[in-house]
């Protein structure tokens, strides 16, 4: 994943890659210190699963061109890849040295520090890139999210993502999560009310809304809101309605509802069972006593 | 390619320069300044800059244009050539987003209607760009518009030429039928892509395009700018004025653009709907997004930059959307294919593993009836499937539900009804550019063609029908996935 989030990468050609991959060997018979041909080709191992060798492709072109930000940026996301953190943190961190507006090496180092456990100085890194970021996608607030161990942090990250992004799933989700675990129902149930109301309205959310209204003690509309989720399931068409996913949805709800619900009533036929029984009961006893 | 409309063009056809309705606000898309509305079009006092122009190029008033005394005239005010569009974005069934590019910065007016000898309704935008973005809103579903782009300085484009308009989606509930043209690796910019267009213009006719999809690597080598140009803007001009084109990432894009920040040219040539404006769940970013058209949900998921963990963004997002929609067809659409033994092999690319071990099982355990991938340069369309997430060799019996052809009058439609098991058909689309050689041996194919194509679409209440149309116009490739009563 992170090597293919690496800024204006080399031109890599285009058809089958032990092709290209075998194109770039050739050039680099004639040009074997070629910085960007070094590049590519290890960019192409690295895509075919070949960490290894693409990592000697790279660390040869990071020591032909040690100013280049780009071979230094891939360079450090195979490392991550190959799980040596370590060595990546210290390649990024002489990196931001040299260029300190870079900010996918800047979140590059955020990934290598989580993967060392230096929780904090990752969340700084996740701060930077996210601040020097133009427009950052909903991944970037969500890694924050579990790096932060402070949690007004936590929420007020994925506020930040919210403020930028709008109300997305992905987000709300975790915060909702969180609040409740936090007993704070009431900052839970303001995070749902930021949803669109088409996605509040969706089976899933009415879940969420229900288990909400039940941490609160208000277990009327959490019913409600199940039973609205089961309404909600059974208006779908019949082909939608018929997938794993919404089974197990339904049977959540189902679950959950259980829960909720008073013990049932007896009805009328319950009711008829009861007076039937009870005089038949009544019958055998006489039955069966001693004649008096 | 430049193009020039006159202001006598607005006179003549658009029943004079006083327009009779005005345009509701655009939406609030932050991304797109707050546009407002104009009465009167040739003006040159609301607010836009006016351009002067010698030729096709910029000057100053007043200054001479030419070499004088023989070839020479007055720098005076013009309309700068439109140089990239008119080109449809992010539609549904209330709104649309209309981008064009001009030579010099403008303001940006769209003049629209239903009725193509009287566009009515005018949209203006008074902040001088050369990337023109209005978004149209408070349309009708299922209502063919007619338009016409331009500066306030009087040059309209589009004016009165049936080219220059769209239907919109007519919303969930449609009987009638939906087609849908899919291209994959088609930025090649060259004879190859040209035969695979004309042969489906040749193909769909009078009957035109609802919408189309391209499935990354839009635009060879690096997806920059000027490759865009070539290979998109300047390949498909006439289909994208006239239909909505919803576009997937490739590792080609990928070069240029940048998912951290949504930077480059991909993210900024096209404008997708991350707040769920088109049907979908909002994901927040353009890079994976959802929309509906007619009774399909289309999901464009993001195979080179974004997490595919189970808890990551990309696939909670997912989730939530696949369980929101209520569209009984689903589609979705990525660049890097879960099965392949085209020019790339998803046995050992861990960009196409990871999809299929990943992103599958989450779209298979919500019903997903179609899977279009790119990538490599071939066809390859497989059985109907389910439960298959390892490598080619581990496909076995009891993952293929239906091993026939899928055609009607062959072994018969693979069946979608209620109470079947499920099952969905794999498609690689990645020839509409160039083909490269392979094995194309794929234990999961059905059928794979080396053949320069595109794939057709048409879909409708009962049925989802598929065709692979090559460069030449021959269909080598169908079947039908039936799903009456769903």
């Amino acid at each position: 994943m992170i090597l293919g989030w690496c800024l204006a990468g080399p031109a890599l050609g285009h058809g089958p890659l032990p092709e290209r991959v075998e194109a770039l060997t050739e050039e680099l018979q004639g040009h074997p210190e070629d910085p960007d041909a070094l590049l590519r080709r290890g960019t192409l191992r690295a895509q075919q699963g070949q960490h290894g060798a693409a990592l000697a492709d790279l660390e040869l072109a990071h020591h032909l061109a040690p100013d280049r930000p780009d071979i230094g940026e891939r360079l450090a996301a195979t490392l991550l890849e190959l799980d040596r953190p370590s060595e990546a943190d210290s390649l990024l961190t002489r990196l931001l040295e040299a260029s300190p507006e870079r900010s996918h090496a800047r979140y590059l180092r955020a990934r290598a520090r989580v993967a060392l456990g230096r929780r904090t100085e990752a969340v700084r890194d996740f701060d930077e890139a996210i601040a020097g970021a133009g427009n950052p996608g909903p991944g970037v607030y969500l890694e924050r999210f579990a790096a932060e161990d402070d949690p007004e942090a936590r929420i007020a990250g994925l506020a930040e993502g919210v403020e930028r992004l709008g109300p997305v799933v992905t987000l709300v989700e975790p915060a909702v999560r969180e609040l409740l675990d936090a007993g704070d129902t009431d900052a839970a149930r303001s995070w749902l009310e930021q949803l669109p109301a088409s996605v509040a309205a969706t089976p899933r959310w009415r879940i969420i809304e229900g288990r909400v209204h039940a941490a609160a003690g208000h277990h009327g509309e959490a019913r409600a809101a199940l039973r609205a989720a089961l309404a909600g399931l059974d208006e779908r068409p019949a082909g939608r309605r018929d997938t794993s996913a919404h089974r197990a949805l339904r049977a959540e709800i189902e679950r959950e509802l259980a829960v909720l619900e008073p013990l049932p009533k007896l009805g009328y036929l319950g009711a008829i069972g009861v007076v039937v029984g009870g005089a038949l009961l009544l019958l055998v006893r006489r039955a069966l006593s001693p004649p008096g | 390619m430049s193009m020039r409309a006159s202001l006598c063009l607005v006179v003549l056809i658009g029943g004079g320069c006083g327009l009779e309705e005005w345009a509701g606000p655009v939406g609030a898309d932050p991304s797109l300044p707050s546009d407002r509305s104009s009465t009167s079009l040739g003006s040159t006092s609301t607010g836009g800059t006016p351009v002067f122009a010698c030729g096709d190029g910029t000057c100053d008033p007043g200054e001479l244009c030419g070499t004088c005394p023989d070839d020479c005239g007055i720098c005076e005010q013009g309309a700068p050539d439109i140089v990239r569009g008119p080109y449809l974005q992010s539609g549904s069934a209330e709104q649309v987003v209309i981008r064009w590019r001009t030579e010099a910065p403008t303001a940006s007016v769209v003049a629209f209607g239903r009725d193509p000898e009287h566009l009515a309704r005018v949209v203006r935008r008074d902040e001088p760009t050369t990337e023109h973005a209005v978004r149209l809103t408070g349309l009708r579903a299922d209502t063919r518009y007619h338009y016409a782009v331009g500066a306030p300085e009087g040059a309209l484009v589009g004016l009165g030429d049936p080219t220059y308009s769209w239907r919109t989606d007519p919303g969930p509930g449609y009987t009638g039928s939906t087609r849908v043209w899919v291209i994959g690796d088609s930025g090649t910019a060259n004879g190859e892509a040209r035969a695979v267009r004309d042969a489906y213009r040749d193909f769909t006719g009078s009957r035109g395009t609802d919408l189309w999809l391209m499935l990354g690597d839009n635009a060879y080598d690096d997806g920059t700018d000027d490759e865009y140009q070539a290979a998109v803007f300047e390949m498909y001009p006439e289909l994208l004025r006239s239909a909505v084109l919803w576009p997937t990432i490739g590792n080609h894009d990928g070069h240029s653009a940048n998912t951290l920040d949504q930077s480059g040219p991909y993210f900024d040539i096209f404008t997708l709907p991350k707040g769920g404006e088109a049907g979908g769940t909002p994901s927040g970013t353009e890079a994976y997004y959802s929309f509906d058209y007619a009774n399909i949900h289309f999901v464009c998921l993001d195979s080179l930059d974004s997490s595919v963990d189970q808890d990551g963004d990309m696939l909670t997002w997912l989730r939530d959307d696949l369980l929101a929609t209520t569209q009984p067809w689903l589609v979705a659409f990525w660049h890097h294919p879960p099965y392949s033994k085209g020019s790339h092999d998803s046995d050992s690319e861990s960009s196409l593993e990871k999809m299929r071990e990943e992103v599958l099982p989450v779209l298979e355990e919500h019903g997903v009836d179609l899977v279009l991938g790119g990538h490599s340069h071939a066809y390859e369309r497989s059985m109907y499937l389910h439960g298959h997430y390892g490598r080619s060799s581990s496909l076995t019996g009891d993952m293929i539900v239906d091993g026939g052809d899928g055609r009607p009058e062959g072994d018969g439609a693979y069946e979608r009804l209620a109470g079947t098991r499920e099952g969905a058909v794999y498609v690689v689309a990645g020839s509409s550019g160039k083909t490269s050689s392979a094995s194309l041996d794929h234990a999961a194919m059905y059928v794979s063609w080396l053949e320069l194509g595109s794939v057709v679409l048409d879909v409708d209440e009962a049925a989802l029908r598929l065709t692979f149309l090559d460069d030449a116009g021959r269909e080598l490739d169908w079947f039908t996935i039936r799903g009456h009563g769903r």
